[in-house]
């Protein structure tokens, strides 16, 4: 006989063999003893978890010689025509196949025919979910009264696809999975008499995976002696299953959480180098932040419930679960679990396996970062500085030209904004630092103290300088209700209350309204106007004022102390109220631009 | 052509020689592995392996490549060694029905029949269900081989029936020399293989035609994203879907700008890694302009970019307005970038649902 697979050698041969299933072997025994058989049966149940297996003992237990018994003899020509599948009277029908009404039909026709050498004929349709409604149907009259040696063996993963009409009419057993510790005890008696020597670790990372199918266990032990040979270490079905290692698990919800991107983004990359299953992964990183929350679950519950009691894994696993978890704030690993299960639903889908995942690593970034970015805010802004130097010296005329039509002013512009980057990037950084750092500190100490409200507001404007004990802050033209509410004395003592501590004595708010748009932006007003523009641009959404949004305010804080003065924002040029040219109405100018056309003038 | 025609994946080669030669050939394998990473090669390596006359037991396991069994294997003739290929988009009940007949047969002339079922993730349910049978218990000297891109794209059941064997990526200097190996100019392999980020099939893909051109273009969009009107934008939209053909195509390259825009900006400058990271960058040799680029964009904004390119690529299939999808798309990329936004006078209502 050729090779067989363990889980078609070792398809248990009598029920007291078959692992996990006591409710139901049991009640078949005992049906059997008391010779109370019904005429169909249901088995549905997660695959591997023995609807076949147990199927068969049941025909063989009908049909054995000395029966019908609750422990067949396996010696008789009908049990072991039944083992070997030649049994005469033994249906093992593929409901899959033949799932026509065609066949029920001549099911049927043969039912009523007595059995050749036993005292049953056994159908057994297996994937019985598979078979079409007309067949279902065909088949209701001969299920409800079947002739007297007739039992029908209904096997199927999915019950909820058979009508109800079926069910009605069967005995309905329900498989459960079976238990890790089962799975790993029927092994080891597999490896003993197959002289295979695997290590109980191995045995009961197979039997995790498994997740309570028999098979599943069975195909991957009989996979990882193919892989390794009669001697298997743990190591081995790792490397087999593409299974990551706790530590490395550790280490990525570690780069996750710190925001470290180039860390996890390699660490991405070293995976599908060595050929894990990103999915798995992203599979595997939830369990573990799922291990996370119930273990500092655990240690914060005053009554110190054990952590042991909820999470399934070794004490060396336990004790870093702990140490991460000491560390982690529940916001986090909740966030953690949710965007690594969006995450796994994504990379089925996507072209590129990875980029969900590193997407993953960079979004913890922005979230976690928010936080603790703002210190650092300071320490980047020469670099910002040189980027944005970059950007505007690469002469990006496109936008300069969106920002003002008539291509003349945007080429002078343009010379201007690149003078403007070389002061910022050669400019006295602590200058417009201090205020910048001092702007975020504000926005950030509204939010801590719950004002978010105040915050928002207050983000629709940009620092203008500071004059005596007041603090001037601008708001453009689009931005006139913010100032409004924040001119509201409950707003305006709540932001005050804020400056005061930020800057560490009491300091007055006042607001201004900024010009946008006019003529006299362009000419004079453009240096300042443009950044704070860019700067309400990005104005932070609720969850990110991350360290690049606030990046352009510097610019106008660093005005603001070149000057020396209260910069007054724009003041109303005289021909403005005359009668302000049709192309610097923001309405016409972002008209403009989304056409593209041009202003003519029709006499 | 034996098991060394396989770039890469000595691992999983050792599994299945180490199965011939211990005699543990399983009933049924499960191939897994992105286009192009040598699943088809491998099943027919290994049909060869068992079938080959020339070698019986040959050490280590391999096909001679010269024998008429070999020859008859590699040339798709041997009548023990079927490939079966979805009809269509799929994989038919009609085909696994006929399987099933075939297998009960005995070998013709080898030693082995050898079902390959390609593109096993195209199974319809009924196909599928209706192999449940045969892949648990089927006849002696018989082998099904399932290739399939991922286990997650087929019957749970039936990837438990299977011993699974998972191929890796490979490293960007194979599939360029790969690529080059089938004929494809040095040059542009050297362009593409980065972009193939693993897979030869997709370096394939891209090598092909439409590449280089629709790559230019994608810089070109992405340089004029500030600049370019919405109009201009919406006239992009009109000429790319004219080419059907090519969306999938070009918004795979857009994706991958964007996601190299998103590690650039991500890098954090003067911790010496960005160096190590430089290599997952798909356009190697556009970096210094994407460098550039990077700094016009928020992390937030390119998270949502490269969402909305994902998004379009999943919706294209399903029967959507492809004009307007693709208008859609090409308008919140300009708005992604700064400067580029339509809404800036709407400024601070802006917020990237991320």
């Amino acid at each position: 006989m050729s090779y067989l697979s363990l889980y078609r050698k070792w398809r248990p041969q009598t029920f007291e063999d078959v692992a996990g299933q006591k409710h139901v072997t049991r009640t078949l025994q005992n049906a059997l003893s008391m010779n109370r058989i019904a005429h169909a049966y249901l088995f549905c149940g997660p695959r591997g978890t023995g609807k076949t297996t147990i199927a068969k003992l049941l025909a063989k237990a009908l049909n054995c010689e000395n029966g019908p018994t609750p422990t067949p003899c396996n010696k008789c020509r009908n049990c072991v025509g039944v083992r070997d599948g030649i049994a005469m009277d033994v249906f093992e029908i593929d409901g899959a196949s033949n799932r026509g009404i065609d066949e029920i039909r001549d099911l049927r026709e043969k039912v009523k025919f007595a059995p050749s050498e036993g005292r049953y004929k056994v159908y057994i349709i297996d994937e019985v979910h598979m078979l079409t409604t007309e067949a279902f149907n065909a088949l209701l009259k001969t299920l409800e009264e079947p002739p007297a040696h007739v039992i029908f063996i209904f096997a199927t993963t999915e019950p909820h696809k058979v009508p109800a009409t079926i069910l009605s009419r069967c005995q309905r057993f329900d498989f459960k999975r079976i238990s890790t510790q089962e799975i790993v005890d029927y092994l080891a008696g597999i490896t003993a008499k197959e002289g295979f020597e695997v290590s109980r670790e191995a045995l009961s990372l197979i039997a995790r995976t498994a997740e309570g199918g028999m098979r599943d266990a069975l195909s991957i032990l009989d996979q990882s002696v193919s892989f390794s040979g009669q001697k298997v270490a743990k190591s081995d079905v790792e490397a087999l299953l593409g299974v990551v290692r706790f530590e490395l698990l550790q280490e990525f919800a570690e780069a996750m959480v710190s925001g470290n991107i180039m860390e996890g983004l390699l660490f991405v990359d070293r995976l599908l180098e060595e050929g894990k299953d990103l999915r798995q992964f992203a599979r595997d990183m939830v369990g573990h932040f799922r291990n996370l929350m119930l273990v500092k679950a655990c240690l914060e519950d005053p009554q110190g419930t054990e952590p042991a009691l909820l999470v399934d894994v070794d004490a060396a696993q336990l004790a870093g679960l702990k140490e991460q978890a000491r560390r982690f704030d529940f916001q986090a690993i909740l966030q953690g679990i949710t965007a690594l299960s969006e995450a796994e639903q994504k990379i089925r889908w996507a072209a590129q396996e990875r980029l969900p995942m590193e997407m993953v690593v960079v979004k913890f970034a922005t979230w976690t970062g928010s936080a603790q970015n703002q210190p650092t805010l300071a320490q980047s802004m020469p670099q910002t500085a040189q980027q944005l130097k970059a950007k505007v010296s690469k002469t990006d005329e496109a936008e300069v030209d969106t920002l003002s039509t008539p291509a003349t002013v945007a080429r002078a512009t343009a010379g201007q904004e690149a003078v403007r980057a070389d002061e910022i990037g050669s400019g006295r950084p602590d200058d417009f630092a201090d205020m910048a750092a001092l702007w975020g500190k504000l926005s950030e100490t509204l939010r801590q103290e719950k004002h978010s409200i105040q915050q928002a507001l207050l983000a629709g404007g940009r620092p203008v300088g500071v004059e005596g004990d007041s603090l001037v802050v601008g708001f453009g033209p689009d931005c006139k209700f913010h100032m409004d509410q924040l001119a509201v004395s409950a707003n305006k003592g709540i932001v005050e209350k804020a400056i005061a501590k930020v800057f560490g004595k009491p300091i007055q708010l006042v607001c201004k309204q900024e010009r946008e748009g006019g003529r006299e932006r362009e000419r004079k007003g453009e240096r300042e106007a443009a950044p704070a523009r860019a700067s309400r641009k990005r104005s932070p959404g609720a969850r990110s004022p991350a360290s690049d949004d606030v990046t352009p305010d510097p610019a106008a804080g660093q005005e603001a102390g070149q000057g020396g003065e209260l910069r007054q924002a724009a003041p109303p040029p005289a021909r403005q109220e005359q009668s302000p040219a049709p192309e610097d109405d923001p309405v016409v100018k972002k008209a403009l631009e989304i056409f593209g056309a041009k202003i003519v003038k029709i006499e | 052509m034996g098991f060394a025609a396989i770039i890469g994946q000595e691992q999983e080669i050792q599994i299945m020689q180490n199965a011939i030669r211990e005699g543990r050939i399983a009933h049924a394998y499960l191939f897994v592995g992105g286009p192009g990473s040598g699943k088809k090669t491998l099943a027919r390596a290994f049909a060869s392996a068992l079938n080959c006359l020339a070698s019986p037991g040959a050490t280590p396991p391999d096909g001679c490549g010269v024998c008429g069994s070999c020859r008859k294997i590699a040339g798709g003739l041997h009548p023990d060694v079927r490939m079966v290929s979805p009809e269509g988009n799929a994989l038919k009940i009609e085909q696994m029905r006929l399987l099933q007949r075939e297998i009960s047969y005995k070998p013709y002339e080898g030693e082995y029949k050898v079902f390959i079922i390609d593109h096993a993730e195209t199974m319809t349910p009924e196909a599928a269900n209706s192999l449940l049978k045969v892949l648990e218990d089927p006849p002696e000297h018989s082998v099904i081989i399932l290739l399939a891109p991922s286990p997650h794209a087929i019957l749970p059941t039936l990837v438990s029936r299977c011993l699974p064997v998972r191929l890796r990526l490979l490293p960007t200097e194979s599939v360029a020399r790969a690529l080059v190996e089938r004929g494809v100019d040095p040059a542009l392999a050297n362009d593409v293989a980065p972009a193939a980020l693993g897979s030869l099939g997709r370096g394939i893909v891209l090598s092909e035609g439409a590449f280089a051109g629709l790559q230019e273009e994608a810089v070109e969009l992405i340089r004029g994203m500030s600049g370019h009107s919405a109009a201009e934008m919406i006239a992009r939209a009109a000429s790319l879907e004219k080419r059907r053909e090519e969306i999938g195509l070009f918004l795979e390259i857009l994706l991958s700008f964007y996601r190299d825009l998103l590690l650039l900006g991500s890098g954090k400058p003067g911790s010496g890694r960005e160096e190590r990271g430089e290599r997952l960058l798909a356009n190697q040799s556009r970096l210094d302009w994407l460098g550039r680029e990077a700094a016009g964009y928020s992390r937030e904004s390119l998270l949502f970019a490269l969402g909305a390119i994902a998004r379009t690529r999943e919706l294209l299939p399903r029967n959507v307005n492809v004009r307007l999808a693709l208008e859609v798309l090409l308008l919140q990329l300009k708005n992604c970038r700064r400067g580029g936004s339509l809404f800036s006078i709407y400024a601070h209502e802006e917020k990237w649902h991320v």
